[in-house]
């Protein structure tokens, strides 16, 4: 029920503001979104899912090599001389955001055969590891000192704690570093698509329908498509999430 | 063959917890210390099986310093690990020392009465239930001696009841040295060949006695309601007694 009140405020909002003809009306906008899901676009010739598959390959190679990475580091920063180790590098490098690497990542990939998708997929695994890395790490270094000293009685040494009570401890917590480190990749993808422009990918798209004369249901068709897939991906690891009865109960 | 605690002490920054606490606890014998909650029972819990260091003294089993590889632990929440069923939790405790005997850690859980409960998580347990994977985690490494830190102070009285019965039961198969730390006299006077009675803060031990009643004990036999009034004047009297 609250769900249909929100979304008839939303719709109404949008035919107000349709209506001051600020923005194109929300049927015109359905039905430009329905015909671009089955036909190609008026000047790339692709289908807004063709769009879509490609930034999300980008997206998930980028993110799966962040995880790839943030996994173990954060899992190891369980280890104060790890931690102490790596931690200072990371908190100075954390704050550069995703797309101050373009410049950068063009002149280190100059020379490979395609450098804007490296480019752009270099932008998303930046995007996707900080805030993985962070969270992974978070949990590991959280693991209860309850259970730490359970392993301890029964005469557990630190490889057995790490591989039995940290590493299962923190799967909750690798599930939550995935969801929101793919978050944010996404939308440094969107964003890197429409700086180093590649030719396809759904965030092009909307830059070209830009440029081709603000073609507005486009655009917004556009940012509806990343806006579902972005809430689709969110909630499929949200219901992974809730499946670790530990999960709610050690996070207070 | 004794376990021999010998004039332990432990300060936490400014804190005096344990100031010379000695006592003896004979081969196969099921000991209880009493003492008021935070006197520091379970430090000295921990010291014993040897994941808390002690400032001064030591800890004997046998003419030689206790090993890890002498101890089982009950801990006082039932410490389980969520994410491992039933017998997996068992099957973590031998996984700590580097065995895995499926079979024996599902014939432990029989012992226990929890058959059929193998795959069930602890969230799906009671808390008497959880408390017998417990005790059986710790029965499981086959410790000589078993340390046990107020395992039933979170059940209803009934539970509890029977859970001291059972832990008896348990107990009597094969005689294991038993260090049972609780705060309720009636607990230790109905478990114990001995107590240990433990000042407050910082503890001393004010008096060791030796319950001589046949079991199965009667909670309102004479004997064992004269126990109980002894242990609570000795408790009662250092309590009241003016500090130094």
């Amino acid at each position: 029920m609250r769900k249909a009140q929100s979304f008839f405020l939303f719709i109404s909002a949008w035919y107000f503001l349709s209506f001051l003809n600020v923005l194109p009306y929300p049927h015109t906008t359905a039905i430009t979104f329905a015909t671009l899901l089955v036909e190609g676009d008026p000047v790339l010739g692709r289908t807004i899912i063709e769009h879509s598959i490609s930034s999300i390959l980008r997206v998930v190679t980028g993110s799966g090599i962040a995880f790839l990475i943030s996994i173990p580091l954060g899992i190891l920063m369980w280890y104060e001389r790890v931690y102490s180790l790596f931690y200072p590098i990371l908190e100075v490098l954390r704050p550069i955001p995703p797309l101050a690497w373009i410049p950068l990542s063009y002149i280190l990939f100059a020379s490979f055969p395609n450098p804007t998708v490296f480019a752009q997929i270099f932008i998303v695994f930046v995007g996707a590891f900080f805030p993985s890395f962070v969270t992974i790490s978070d949990y590991a270094r959280n693991t209860p000192s309850e259970y730490i000293e359970l392993a301890e009685v029964f005469g557990g040494d630190e490889m057995k704690i790490l591989r039995r009570v940290v590493i299962p401890y923190s799967i909750p917590g690798i599930i939550t570093g995935i969801r929101v480190g793919l978050g944010v990749g996404w939308m440094s993808i969107i964003a890197a698509e429409m700086i180093a422009t590649s030719g396809s990918g759904i965030g092009y798209f909307i830059m070209v329908m830009y440029e081709v004369g603000g073609r507005m249901p486009e655009i917004i068709s556009g940012m509806a498509m990343i806006g579902i897939i972005g809430y689709g991906m969110n909630a499929i690891l949200l219901k992974l999430e809730e499946r670790f009865p530990w999960h709610s109960k050690s996070r207070t | 063959m004794a376990l021999e605690v010998k004039n332990v002490k432990k300060r936490f920054g400014d804190l005096n917890v344990l100031d010379g606490v000695s006592f003896t606890v004979e081969d196969g014998n099921f000991a209880c210390i009493v003492g008021e909650s935070g006197c520091g029972k379970t430090t000295l819990l921990k010291i014993i099986a040897g994941i808390e260091r002690a400032d001064e003294g030591e800890i004997i089993y046998n003419g030689r310093p206790v090993k890890k590889e002498d101890i089982g632990y009950v801990f006082q929440d039932d410490r389980l690990l969520p994410w491992r069923t039933a017998l997996g939790n068992i099957q973590f405790a031998m996984e700590m020392r580097g065995i895995t005997d499926k079979e024996k850690a599902k014939s432990y859980l029989e012992l226990v009465g929890l058959k059929g409960f193998e795959s069930y998580y602890p969230h799906q347990l009671s808390g008497g239930m959880r408390q017998r994977v417990g005790i059986c985690r710790a029965l499981v490494v086959n410790p000589e001696i078993l340390l046990m830190d107020e395992p039933f102070a979170s059940l209803d009285a009934q539970t509890r009841n029977r859970m001291q019965m059972e832990l008896l039961k348990i107990w009597d198969r094969d005689r294991k040295t038993v260090i049972f730390v609780t705060h309720s006299i009636d607990e230790a006077v109905f478990l114990a060949d001995k107590i240990v009675v433990l000042s407050k803060r910082p503890a001393r031990v004010i008096d060791v006695v030796d319950i001589d009643i046949e079991r199965p004990r009667d909670r309102t036999d004479e004997k064992f309601i004269s126990y109980r009034r002894k242990i609570m004047r000795c408790l009662s009297s250092i309590n009241h007694a003016p500090q130094t």
